[in-house]
């Protein structure tokens, strides 16, 4: 039903724009070939590829190259051309500024250099030079496609297909966009503390007006400033922020999305913060194709076809209960007893640490927390729960002669000033995060820009976290140039986390095509009240 | 610019375009593309590189100590990859996969290996799920480790790509000839055809060497 909807709204957009649809093929069915190489019967599409090799299926689809926004991309020195459906069937705008990101990447190989300085004409394709194109490799002006575009053999219906899903791809701008501003939204729920609340949402809005002050001094010198910004000047929008805030339970938070959605669309969703998983915001983003980018939590979703929409710090919980395991076999320990809360991150932990566990060959006896009366013997205790009690720990320990008690790193906020010296000893906590003892030059930075607006360091995790998502979407989304699509701006971020600096949070931030952790490693950490941070790595940084 | 860094001032270099016709064409469409799919740029260069004593994983989890790959065969076959490199990469391992049974009928004694550049990301059991895509089977090892070792094993084999961006990384082949710390290096996305050729002039030039 909402496909129908959607197509019909598209064809009628593309109408209103004097596109007239050239296509008589299925758009969806298009979509599928386009993005997972399957036909209109079912089967994986077949090409001859680079040196004569011929393939099928999933490597063969359009977007592994192209992307789903398909505006292509740059990589190992290869420069794959948009195929939008402006780039193909409209007439060509040429414009220096499209090749600008490409004319300034690091690595060029002289074959890269050639072909984005090679700036031509060409004529928008029909159907039939769509076909020559995907077939044969001949472009409508009669010149050789690259190497590296596969030949396809493509039956006459699953052409048109393509070429109906082509005459659709990000061929009008995407949600949230005005003539002089991006709508940006922070998601906060009610029951988030107001402290962490005003940290977050205070250091967006913060951001917000500076940035908007500062780009304003660049729109009206435009054509003047120093340092070249003023060539982006003229595709930059001042930001507009909007706080979604969330009431009640999360069955009901994607209707409330919706509404709020609807009233103002967001064209991406930055940062923030609920009380609980991210896993309704997760996939309504995904159901939406609405980018979010970097939000604070503990519980991702499982991101969509294609990567979906949520680009996250890093698996948060489910992380930490895939160190755990490396961790215990690394250290000689067969078994294991873990007590699981009630909270959905407990639970989703407890399965994670399971299925991580089977595959090491870790025994694992998995106990409700009221159910911990005659606990097995075991090597390691684990207890996923939101309040720790130092007594039952070492009551638990007992039981169960465990060498080692594990808990997550957020119990290290609710430790009791004092423990049993024996406890203390024994305990071990995941710990997905950077160590304060290593050094990160981009912390002080962040902490510069926070002195420079006044904003105190009530929860600067928080504020730190707000601040970098919100630099992360500045750094790609004035990449879009007027190509204001969110596929692209997803397409943008994977590559600019990858080059920009890490204020050290995390370990490490990368990401990759289709990649949205953009942290995948942790230690696991003891208590010394000794050094900064109050905890030391016991062992080497673990990438589980 | 960053493939002349690679050229050696005094070993032989050779700049090729090879431009290959398929020996059976079924029409005349069929002929002119796999001419221009075979059209392939690249530049080969000797080359000298120590390996670090590192030992990465592979595939299967078993460790693989790095001097394997002048230890674990008479010749190996190196290239670089990472499992969700969006262009090149697939190209890289297709083509490696298709160039094996022609290296069967040449050689009996050499292996391959693949190299993740994203270690972190590409773990064994991703590096499996990647292979197989591919159907390499045992015949073609795939390496990941802990992120320090796999970059000092890039650094070494001068396989490290520009602004610490694994989407700047340029495809490069290695085959182990029998000078002490020799590679035969071939920078450029090659097919399995030309993999083989080179494979082929590698063993020639060794026995014209005695």
């Amino acid at each position: 039903m909402m496909a129908h909807l959607h197509r019909g709204l598209l064809l009628i957009g593309l109408l209103l724009a004097g596109i007239a649809p050239l296509s008589a093929g299925d758009v969806e069915a298009g979509r599928l070939l386009y993005q997972f190489g399957q036909t209109a019967a079912g089967e994986p599409v077949r090409a001859d590829a680079f040196g004569g090799t011929e393939l099928a299926g999933e490597s063969m689809a359009c977007v592994r190259c192209h992307r789903r926004s398909g505006f292509g991309s740059y990589e190992g020195g290869y420069y794959i051309p948009p195929i939008t459906q402006p780039y193909l069937f409209g007439g060509r705008q040429l414009s220096r500024d499209d090749r600008f990101r490409a004319l300034f990447m690091q690595a060029q190989t002289a074959e890269f250099r050639h072909q984005v300085r090679r700036i031509r004409d060409r004529e928008p394709y029909t159907a039939e030079t769509l076909h020559r194109a995907v077939a044969e490799g001949i472009d409508p002006d009669g010149r050789v496609l690259d190497p590296l575009m596969p030949r396809y053999r493509i039956s006459e219906t699953d052409l048109a297909n393509l070429q109906a899903y082509l005459e659709t791809l990000s061929a009008g701008i995407s949600p949230g966009i005005t003539e002089t501003h991006v709508e940006l939204a922070v998601v906060v729920h009610s029951d988030v503390p107001a402290a962490e609340r005003e940290a977050l949402v205070g250091t967006l809005e913060s951001f917000v007006e500076w940035y908007n002050e500062r780009t304003r001094g660049d729109m009206r010198l435009a054509g003047h400033s120093v340092y070249g910004s003023s060539l982006y000047t003229r595709y930059a929008r001042l930001y507009r922020l909007h706080v979604w805030e969330l009431d009640g339970a999360p069955e009901t938070w994607a209707g409330q999305l919706d509404r709020l959605n609807a009233e103002r669309p967001a064209f991406a969703l930055v940062s923030g913060k609920v009380d609980g998983p991210w896993i309704e915001i997760g996939r309504w983003a995904d159901r939406n194709a609405v980018p979010s980018v970097f939000p604070i939590t503990d519980l991702p979703h499982e991101p969509g076809p294609l990567g979906g929409y949520t680009v996250y710090f890093s698996q948060g919980r489910l992380l930490e209960a895939e160190l755990m395991p490396v961790w215990l076999v690394r250290e000689g320990v067969a078994s294991v007893v873990q007590l699981v809360g009630p909270r959905a991150v407990d639970q989703h932990a407890a399965e994670r640490l399971k299925l991580r566990a089977a595959r090491s060959g870790l025994q694992v006896e998995t106990r409700a927390m009221d159910q911990v009366d005659a606990l097995p013997e075991a090597g390691a205790l684990v207890v996923w729960n939101d309040v720790v009690d130092a007594d039952q720990l070492a009551a638990w320990r007992r039981q169960t002669g465990a060498g080692a008690v594990l808990l997550p790193a957020e119990a290290l906020a609710s430790l009791p000033e004092t423990l049993e010296p024996k406890l203390a000893e024994a305990l071990r906590f995941s710990y997905p995060y950077a160590l304060v003892t290593d050094y990160y030059p981009e912390r002080h930075r962040a902490r510069a820009w926070m002195n420079t607006r006044g904003l105190d360091y009530a929860a600067e995790d928080v504020q730190i976290r707000a601040w970098y998502a919100m630099s992360m979407f500045r750094d790609s989304f004035i990449h879009l140039l007027d190509h204001f699509h969110r596929d692209f701006l997803l397409e943008v971020l994977e590559h600019q986390i990858q080059g920009s600096p890490n204020p050290g949070l995390y370990p490490d931030l990368q990401l990759a095509p289709e990649q949205r952790f953009a942290s995948r490693s942790g230690y696991i950490v003891r208590l010394n009240p000794a050094l900064a941070g109050g905890v030391e790595p016991v062992g080497e940084r673990i990438v589980p | 610019m960053n493939r002349f860094k690679h050229l050696g001032p005094i070993r032989a270099t050779l700049v090729a375009l090879l431009l290959a016709t398929s020996a059976v064409a079924e029409d005349e469409h069929a002929a002119h593309r796999a001419q221009a799919l075979a059209k392939q740029n690249f530049l080969v260069s000797e080359r000298s590189y120590a390996l670090p004593p590192v030992t990465l994983v592979d595939q299967t989890g078993a460790p693989v100590p790095i001097e394997q790959l002048r230890t674990g065969a008479e010749r190996t076959i190196v290239s670089f990859i990472f499992t969700s490199c969006a262009g090149i990469c697939p190209m890289i391992t297709a083509n490696v996969a298709r160039a094996l049974p022609e290296l069967d009928r040449i050689d009996e004694d050499y292996q391959v290996v693949l190299i993740t550049v994203d270690p972190e990301f590409d773990t064994p059991e991703r590096l499996a799920e990647y292979a197989g895509r591919f159907g390499t089977g045992d015949d073609v090892r795939f390496l990941t480790g802990r992120s320090e070792d796999v970059f000092r094993v890039l650094r070494d084999l001068d396989a490290l790509y520009e602004g610490d961006n694994k989407m700047n990384h340029q495809p490069v082949t290695l085959i182990s000839n029998t000078a002490p710390s020799g590679w035969h290096r071939i920078d450029g996305l090659i097919g399995a055809d030309t993999l083989v050729q080179q494979y082929r002039a590698v063993i020639e030039r060794e026995r014209r060497a005695g």
